[in-house]
Order: structure tokens, then C-alpha cells, then sequence
């Protein structure tokens, strides 16, 4: 099966955006109905993995849709992945890994960086549409300079 | 009607107990006194036993500007030093956590025993013999360092309490469900929060505040008997609210709780509040124990430490539930964290320039849960251990505190 690089790219990239502008029906369109979603990071102080959210596709929606019930922070976050990697295709699903840094602009134009991390994603390719199957933000910024109703 | 000047400034027409001069937050010389006073004399919480379960194991920790490590020496026994080389400063230990039998400094390679904090070697040493620095002086400082319900405190204060004195019998409602069966530290992060650390502990004393939570007020504010808790008050300034049932399904996405992994002594769905000063706080949520402890960095910088405690060696399936609880409203992508940290940043915005004078704790309704009495509770102590009257700090110096 030949993998189209440009539009497993697109992908990666539509995810970042359509968080960014709270679109989040288009963003769980990009998803197969089995899609898991987590939030990761190894912990240096207890010397073990944490996991730090996990959401189904469906639940993700509910979450992401009542964000704007909640009093949240007058800032703008943006995802930037890069460095996109995709590994070799097994049984219709691509590993694919970038590097994701997202940004903070809050309401004053102040920017700030708010977290590196790892996008871990597999991605589906059948039926010619390329799907989030599933995600994982691995992060490697622990200490953070306040929490986000939307995650990463 | 809006306030003029003369009104705004003023102090309060309240009692002196029910306000706060706002200077208390952002001046240097306070900020100073309370590292003296109150960060280096009063026990504070560094970590849970189960992050250090073996002998060797050491975590770093700061407690008013002093780093420190605390280890379990090869006897089993937890002690903590000052981790700074004996010989020109730096930190002897670089890794938050490990596992290391000799402590070996990375600059001129100076190396302490993890148990004794005794120097061990020296490289060269006939050169600090010749002016008499002899190696057995050049240990590292021990720190006093106290166990209790597997909660390690340290106290830089050589002539403090005893830390059970210390306690006392504030935990009373706490002590059930971190204590009956074996704990572990699940989860652990920090934020560094552009707030004076004092303003983080009152977010956690004053439950008038949970109005501005969303998840609060769909599956707590609407039940009566949120509101009709009592605030149990204890010297040395600790607090503790009775517990209440959340109805968690009253949140889109959540649901109501069974009893399948409650915490000893807890209901899944119960939640329970107790405060320790000076800077530590027990948040229980039926499943799963948040502890928050802070290091002031300076008058508007403040690292606060998350934990989550579950039950040791539970199974895969269980801690999962848990850590899932505890992230759902607590994690830094959960419901509540951010609001709460949306409310300290806004009061550090306004107060923090020195020209709001006056905020207010003045709230009585019999002791009951949106009662104001956790704060005044708190401030009295710091009060007296400041000898300053947190509603007129620069004002008359108060008596000595009474040991
Ligand atoms: S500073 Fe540690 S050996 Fe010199
Ligand atoms: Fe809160």
C-alpha cells in the first residue's frame, strides 16, 4: 500500500489547527470512531510513566464541547507540530510521530511557550481518507505555567 | 454607590480578624520574615514514604530556599540533609529522584554516605589537612525530618515541636484513608504559578470560591448539605471541613460513582478538605488523595507540587480508574485546575501594583462550610508567628508568640 506522505501531513496539521480554532467537531471527524486520545509523560521525580488524560472519541466531543460552559483562560493557544515522521504501514495502520510545541498568547498579545511534546499517533489509510485512529501527546514539559481546559 | 479615595483606603469597618492589609502578598521584607519566621520553622510537608520504598532512595526537595535530599539511608530510617557539597556549594545530588549508595559530588568529587551524610572521601585530602579541615567535619548538614501517617515533614528549626505535636489531631478526618492500608504516590506534577504562595493556600481554605467552578456548580452547589458542613479548627493553624456527596453525573461526560474503590473510611463520591499550615493541603475525592505543597520562590512566584495517592500494589485496572478520577478535576488538563489557576492570576494582576489595599475574609455563618473561619484561622497563626496583624502588618508589632 503506498502511503500519501502529503496527506498524512495534512492530517497531523489539521489536528493542531482545528483545536487551536475550537472547531472540535472537525476535529473529531478526523478520527475513526474507535479513536482513544491520551496525554502522557514520564515522571523524573516518582521515577515512573503517568498518564495524565484519557478521553474515547465520544467522550473527547462531550469534553471538548463543554469548554465553553466553563470560564477559561482569555488566551489563545497554538499547536505547532513538526519534524513529522512516518514509520512503515502494518495491517493498514501508519505510526506517525512529530514534535508538537504549543504556544500560550494570552488576551494582552504576551506570548509564552506552554509545552514541548510528542504527537503519537496511528493513522488509518484505508478508504483513501487518511483517520486519527488514536493519539498520544507524550510531554516532556512537566512543570507548567497554569493548567488548560483544552488539552493538547 | 462606588467608593472615593479616602473611602477606598481606608481600613475596613470590619473586625481586625476579617480583612487583610494586601501588602502581605507582595512585599519583599514580608516575603523576607516569612522564610525566617514561618517556612523555616514550622514543619512542611517534602514527600510520601512510598517515593522513596527502598534503601538508597533519595528525593530532592526545597523548604525555604534550602535544597535539600531526603533518603533512606541502608537502615531503613528516612533523614534528610542539605544538598549542597560541603566543599564549594554545588548540589551533590542533580536528579529530582534515584537510587545511589554513595552520593558523590560531580565537581571536585566529594563523596557523602546516603545514610550518615558523613564525607567519605576527598580527593587529595593532605591539602585541606595541612590548614586542619579535616574530613569529619566536613559532613552534610542534617535536617530534622518527622514520619507521620507516611507523610515525611521537615522542620530546618532544630528546637520545633515534635511533628505529632505539630499535627495534632487535625487530621482526625484524613487519618482513616491515607493510613489503614499501604499508600503510593500515583501521580505527581508542578505548576509554576505567577502568585504569592499565600494566595494558592487560601484557594484551598475558602470554598466560597467553588461558585466559579463549572463542575462544582452542576454536581455540588445545588445539594443542601454542601452547605451545611462544619469547619473543625486546631492549633498551629490547621482546618478541616466534614465531608459531602458529589453527584458526578450531573457533568456531561461523568458519572455517578459506586463504592467499588473508595478509600478506607471515604464513599467514592465523598469529598473531604483538610489544611495544614503552613502550605499544605489534602484534597479527597472518594478515590483518590490530592496533596498540594508549595515552595515560595519569591513574593509573586510560587512552585506548587501536585500529588496523587493510591492504594499500593492495587491492580493495573484500578489505579488507571484512579489516576482518571484525579486528572478528570484535578489534572493540569482537568475541569477545575485551570480555573483555579485563572483566579490567583487575576488577583495577582490587580492586587499585586500595591494600590488595592484591602481584601476580605469576613464571611460568618456559624462555622459552616462557605464560613470564612478556615481563613481567619489561618491568618491568626500567621499573625502571631509573624508578630504582624495581617490586617495592619506595618503597624504595632504584636507580642511574642507563645511557645
Ligand atoms: S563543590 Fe563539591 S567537590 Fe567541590
Ligand atoms: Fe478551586
Amino acid at each position: 500500500m503506498t502511503v500519501d506522505r502529503d496527506r498524512i501531513s495534512g492530517l497531523i496539521y489539521d489536528s493542531c489547527a482545528l483545536l487551536d480554532e475550537e472547531r472540535f467537531d472537525d476535529y473529531i471527524a478526523l478520527c475513526t470512531p474507535e479513536f482513544t486520545y491520551r496525554i502522557t509523560a514520564y515522571s523524573e521525580e516518582l521515577r515512573k510513566p503517568m498518564e495524565w488524560m484519557f478521553q474515547t472519541r465520544d467522550n473527547f466531543l462531550e469534553l471538548l464541547k463543554a469548554v465553553e460552559t466553563h470560564e477559561v483562560a482569555i488566551a489563545h493557544m497554538r499547536r505547532v507540530a513538526s519534524m513529522i515522521r512516518i514509520g512503515a504501514a502494518a495491517n493498514g495502520v501508519v505510526p506517525v510521530r512529530s514534535t508538537v510545541t504549543v504556544y500560550h498568547t494570552w488576551y494582552d498579545g504576551d506570548t509564552r511557550l506552554f509545552a514541548v511534546g510528542t504527537y503519537k499517533d496511528q493513522v488509518t489509510t484505508g478508504g483513501g481518507t487518511p483517520l486519527l485512529a488514536s493519539r498520544e501527546v507524550v510531554l516532556d514539559t512537566r512543570r507548567l505555567a497554569s493548567g488548560s481546559h483544552i488539552p493538547i | 454607590m462606588s467608593r472615593t479615595a479616602a473611602e477606598y483606603t481606608r481600613s475596613p469597618q470590619l473586625p481586625s480578624t476579617h480583612f487583610v492589609d494586601n501588602r502581605v502578598y507582595h512585599d519583599q521584607g514580608i516575603f523576607a520574615e516569612e522564610k525566617e519566621k514561618i517556612l523555616s520553622k514550622t514543619w512542611r510537608f517534602v514527600l510520601h514514604e512510598s517515593e522513596i520504598p527502598e534503601a538508597y532512595d533519595y528525593r530532592t526537595a526545597s523548604v525555604a530556599d534550602t535544597p535539600l535530599v531526603v533518603a533512606r539511608g541502608k537502615d531503613g530510617v528516612i533523614r534528610s540533609f542539605v544538598n549542597s557539597c560541603s566543599h564549594r556549594g554545588a548540589a551533590v545530588l542533580r536528579r529530582p529522584a534515584g537510587n545511589l549508595r554513595a552520593w558523590q559530588c560531580m565537581y571536585h568529587l566529594w563523596t557523602y554516605d546516603p545514610t550518615t551524610g558523613e564525607c567519605v572521601s576527598r580527593p587529595r585530602p593532605e591539602a585541606f589537612d595541612a590548614v586542619g579541615l579535616r574530613q569529619d567535619a566536613c559532613g552534610l548538614r542534617e535536617v530534622r525530618t518527622g514520619l507521620i501517617y507516611g507523610l515525611v515533614f521537615v522542620n530546618l528549626d532544630e528546637d520545633c515541636m515534635p511533628l505529632e505535636e505539630y499535627i495534632g489531631d487535625s487530621m482526625f478526618l484524613q487519618r482513616e484513608m491515607i493510613d489503614t492500608v499501604e499508600m503510593e504516590v500515583i501521580d505527581f506534577f508542578e505548576l509554576n504559578l505567577k502568585c504569592n504562595w499565600k494566595n494558592w493556600m487560601e484557594t484551598n481554605m475558602d470554598l466560597y470560591h467553588e461558585f466559579m467552578h463549572v463542575a462544582n456548580r452542576r454536581t455540588s452547589l445545588q445539594i443542601p448539605e454542601y452547605y451545611s458542613r462544619n469547619w473543625h479548627t486546631f492549633p498551629n493553624g490547621h482546618f478541616t471541613v466534614d465531608r459531602y456527596s458529589v453527584e458526578y453525573d450531573k457533568y456531561p461526560g461523568w458519572e455517578n460513582r459506586d463504592d467499588s474503590l473508595a478509600l478506607p473510611g471515604m464513599k467514592e463520591d465523598e469529598f473531604q478538605i483538610t489544611d495544614v499550615f503552613p502550605d499544605l493541603t489534602f484534597l479527597t475525592r472518594g478515590t483518590v488523595v490530592r496533596i498540594d505543597n508549595q515552595i515560595p520562590l519569591t513574593p509573586t512566584e510560587t512552585l506548587v507540587q501536585y500529588r496523587a495517592l493510591g492504594i499500593k500494589g492495587e491492580p493495573e485496572e484500578n489505579r488507571m480508574r484512579r489516576i482518571r478520577d484525579y486528572h478528570s478535576i484535578w489534572g493540569p488538563f482537568g475541569r477545575n485546575l485551570p480555573e483555579d489557576c485563572l483566579g490567583v492570576t487575576l488577583q495577582r494582576e490587580a492586587i499585586y501594583g500595591g494600590r488595592v489595599p484591602y481584601t476580605y475574609w469576613c464571611r460568618e455563618e456559624d462555622n459552616l462550610s462557605q464560613d470564612d473561619i478556615a481563613a481567619r484561622t489561618w491568618w491568626k497563626e500567621w499573625s502571631r508567628l509573624m508578630r504582624r496583624d495581617q490586617s495592619q502588618p506595618f503597624g504595632p508589632v504584636l507580642p511574642e508568640a507563645a511557645e
